[in-house]
């Protein structure tokens, strides 16, 4: 059928106001609202995976010429089914906050840079990645050497250290937390564990 | 800049039919309270999947249990149009030709519903439509409300035609709970789950993101598809206040959407 209610609901009201008769009477469906002057905004909404866990909640993120205005619970995924935790809800001041004039503008608090604390300062310093690499593997390297026992008290072969810990993280995907434990247990480390251990 | 509220005022031509229905439907409702019809009758009781397709649950056949109550509401409304439109005698002649001859409505009901439409009756397509829909909606939605288990059906269809009746749907909302999209269908007022991010016209999923305008001050919104060009308009209820949410339903919102499609049509949609 190629009629549709689009054409049919304005021609149902004008048949019962009685202006079919009159085609020169002007007819809207509301009244009091200039449409004209209406504010429109244009937006485009895609779907993503929250990084914060290992659930992989489902979320819509709502970009607006390039600029992200909003995030929301997907409520088609079926992990989450558009519900978030109050980590999740607040993914968007992640990037970006509200100022005072109620205006989108970039979180000045995010850190984006590598920050170090030298030992007994009380100052933070500015350093580059590799600087920050480099000194984590020597720090790890250092403590193993230090600490590394290879037989326990009762003699048992143990190949291990216990001043040191790993931690997974919920932001790496299921292969990436593979490949960190393996190497953690490579270092000789027992104590490993993960944020999303619930 | 202008804002709308919600609801936005109605003009007093569209408040005043809405009334009129809003009555004449009460009444019918009251009156299929007492009827011996059993509602179980009008829907499919076989397997509704035929070629892969699920058909709707409405029994085409089954309007004629409800003749005398379509004559009667065939009556109001042509008494209702044509005190508006004494002058129109196309309106006229149409409701003259109908009222003698009582079978002819059923005909006309049936044609529209397996979309037909009689190429002898010389009325406008656009009037036959918006008659059918106006003489069935009461019935349809008096089979819905009294059939089992058909909110679980609902929630779990998913198709872009409606689960009772398979009519398509012009509108939608998304709900106060998580945002779930449900949509309204244009013929019975059935609500039913639908997919977020799919066009409900052409079906198609938007991969690389979905296109929207927003009234801004308002909780409309109008889903655009790249691929049909067409648009779906929205009502966000989460943007509604508490008070309000109950009077978002598909007869309000009726009254008050025609304004969306004209700023699609100006935005350069379908």
């Amino acid at each position: 059928m190629s009629i549709t209610r689009r054409s049919f609901l304005k021609l149902s009201g004008a048949i019962a106001g009685g202006l079919v008769a009159s085609s020169k009477k002007s007819w809207k469906p509301a009244s009091a609202v200039d449409y004209s002057s209406l504010k429109i905004e244009y937006g485009q909404e895609s779907t993503t995976i929250c990084p914060f866990c290992s659930v992989g909640c489902g979320m819509i993120c709502h970009v607006n010429d390039g600029q992200l205005i909003n995030v929301e619970g997907d409520p088609d995924h079926p992990i989450n089914q558009g519900t978030l935790c109050t980590k999740g809800n607040s993914i968007f001041n992640l990037a970006y906050i509200y100022n005072d004039d109620g205006k989108i503008q970039e979180n000045p608090y995010r850190v984006t840079k590598v920050f170090y604390r030298a030992p007994y300062s009380g100052k933070w310093e500015v350093k580059d990645w590799d600087w920050a690499l480099d000194k984590i593997a020597s720090r790890i390297k250092e403590t193993r050497d230090e600490t590394f026992e290879t037989t326990n008290e009762e003699g048992v072969t143990v190949n291990r250290t216990t001043a040191m810990a790993h931690l997974g993280s919920a932001m790496c995907n299921n292969e990436e937390t593979y490949l960190f434990q393996k190497m953690a247990r490579a270092f000789g480390m027992i104590n490993i564990d993960h944020c999303a251990r619930l | 800049m202008s804002e709308i509220g919600f609801p936005p005022d109605a003009s007093t031509e569209f408040n005043e039919f809405y009334n009129f229905l809003d009555k004449e439907y009460l009444d019918i409702k009251e009156s299929l309270k007492d009827a011996d019809l059993n509602p179980q009758d009008f829907i499919r009781r076989e397997s509704n999947r035929q070629n892969d397709i699920e058909l709707p649950l409405f029994k085409i056949d089954s309007i004629h249990f409800f003749e005398d109550y379509i004559q009667n509401l065939f009556i109001s409304l042509s008494e209702e149009f044509m005190a508006n439109n004494k002058g129109n005698i196309e309106l006229k002649d149409f409701f003259k030709k109908m009222k003698s001859d009582p079978s002819k409505i059923q005909k006309i009901l049936k044609d529209y519903m397996n979309g037909k439409i009689d190429k002898d009756i010389d009325i406008s397509a656009e009037f036959l439509n918006s008659i059918s829909i106006y003489l069935l909606r009461p019935f349809f939605s008096w089979i819905s409300s009294n059939i089992n288990n058909f909110d679980s059906m609902t929630d779990k269809w998913f198709k872009n035609y409606c689960p009772f009746c398979g009519s398509k749907a012009d509108l939608g909302y998304l709900s106060n709970e998580e945002g779930q999209k449900y949509l309204w269908c244009s013929l019975c007022g059935t609500d039913w789950r639908y997919h977020r991010f799919a066009c409900p016209h052409c079906e198609n999923v938007a991969a690389d993101g979905s296109n929207y305008f927003i009234i801004k001050g308002s909780p409309y919104k109008v889903d655009l598809c790249n691929n049909c060009n067409d648009y779906f308009k929205v009502v966000d209820e989460r943007k509604l206040p508490e008070e309000k949410r109950f009077l978002n339903s598909w007869s309000i919102n009726d009254l008050i959407c025609l304004h969306l499609d004209e700023i699609a049509r100006q935005e350069g949609h379908n």
